[in-house]
């Protein structure tokens, strides 16, 4: 996982603040994934943005900031909280991440994840003449599915997802963060990752995808 | 690697590609003019209000004084109605003033009066500025 240096803190602290670019440039991308999940609108997730980065800007240089705190943990919650402030902004309405109630029980049953998606595969790009090039175009589609899916599912479990494996916040942080119980956290992920694989087998053979991962 | 944890890698693989936003061209540079604008904001803020503060106590401290030395005047001018100076001179004044002036509302107000309602206005005044410029600024 990437984290700022302590040290670069200290001088930004200290008034060094062109160094802050180097914190921009190091999160600035996986931290628009998160607004882009939370508001749907890429113009005002980099709004929410600039606003959080401002937001930490101010909080390190004024030494509201803690080093005891973990440095990206502390940065994922003022985006977190800056795009919801923006979502009641502009859709006037609360940003409600648990909304979903969640039962192991019924996970593979046919829920919410999958409501709005329905892959399309396009069999006719499989007309290659080598088969390094059937190899790319299965490995595009496998892609565009995952993709398609990923646009598909609910807020509740986008922006958790955009968490774990964009943000690299692990259970306990993502938990902490969202005020959500952490077997919850845990069962979102579980599930959205069996309703893809679900899905990816439905539409492949297991040896289709075992020769894209040897791509 | 067995096939079970690669499909496992494929999943996570694709989960984390296709998760991935991008930010527009220029945003690191826009943020960073931002920051400097907010920076030179503060500066300019900190120094118009280290000077507010400066006018402020000047202000305060003139009007202390005026206000003491008025209080002063009033009290060596009471002895001594037909007494010379400034002080007399401004109350002959402002009596003559005040009476025709007053009178035409039926009223007879002392120089004194006039005096006393200067001070309250001066302290009315000081008062605002203050809450104006140091106090509610405090609270921000």
């Amino acid at each position: 996982m990437t984290e700022v240096n302590p040290e670069i803190l200290e001088r930004i602290k200290k008034g060094e603040t062109d160094l802050f670019r180097e914190v921009v440039d190091t999160y600035k991308d996986r931290a628009y994934s998160l607004a882009v999940k939370i508001l749907k609108n890429r113009e005002e997730a980099e709004d929410a943005l600039q606003e959080s980065f401002l937001r930490l800007f101010r909080a390190v240089t004024s030494g509201n900031y803690e080093s005891r705190a973990k440095f990206s943990t502390y940065f994922y919650t003022i985006v977190y909280n800056t795009a919801v402030d923006y979502y009641r902004k502009y859709y006037s309405r609360v940003f409600n991440v648990s909304s979903i109630e969640v039962h192991e029980a019924n996970y593979s049953d046919g829920d919410e994840l999958t409501r709005n998606f329905e892959p399309m595969i396009d069999r006719t790009a499989y007309d290659a003449d080598s088969l390094s090039a059937e190899r790319t175009l299965e490995a595009a589609e496998i892609q565009r599915i995952i993709r398609g899916y990923i646009n598909s599912i609910p807020q509740q479990y986008s922006v958790i997802l955009n968490m774990f494996f964009v943000n690299e916040l692990s259970h306990d942080e993502i938990s902490g963060i969202l005020k959500l119980p952490l077997g919850t956290v845990k069962n979102r992920i579980f599930r959205a990752k069996e309703k893809l694989k679900e899905i990816l087998f439905r539409e492949f053979r297991k040896e289709e995808l075992m020769e894209y991962l040897k791509v | 690697m067995n096939d079970f944890n690669k499909i496992e890698e494929l999943i996570d693989t694709g989960m984390s590609v296709s998760l991935r936003e991008k930010t527009g061209a220029g945003f690191s540079d826009k943020l960073m003019r931002e920051i400097t604008m907010m920076k030179e904001f503060e500066k300019q803020d900190k120094k118009t209000f280290k000077l507010m503060n400066v006018v402020v106590a000047v202000a305060a401290s003139i009007i202390l004084v005026s206000g003491v030395i008025l209080a002063w005047l009033i009290g060596s001018g009471s002895g001594d109605e037909s007494g010379a100076g400034a002080f007399s001179y401004l109350k002959d004044g402002i009596n003559s003033f005040g009476y025709k002036f007053m009178s035409l509302f039926g009223l007879s107000p002392t120089g004194d009066v006039f005096v006393y309602i200067l001070i309250a206005g001066i302290a009315i005044s000081v008062f605002a500025v203050v809450e104006r410029f140091v106090i509610r600024r405090g609270y921000n």
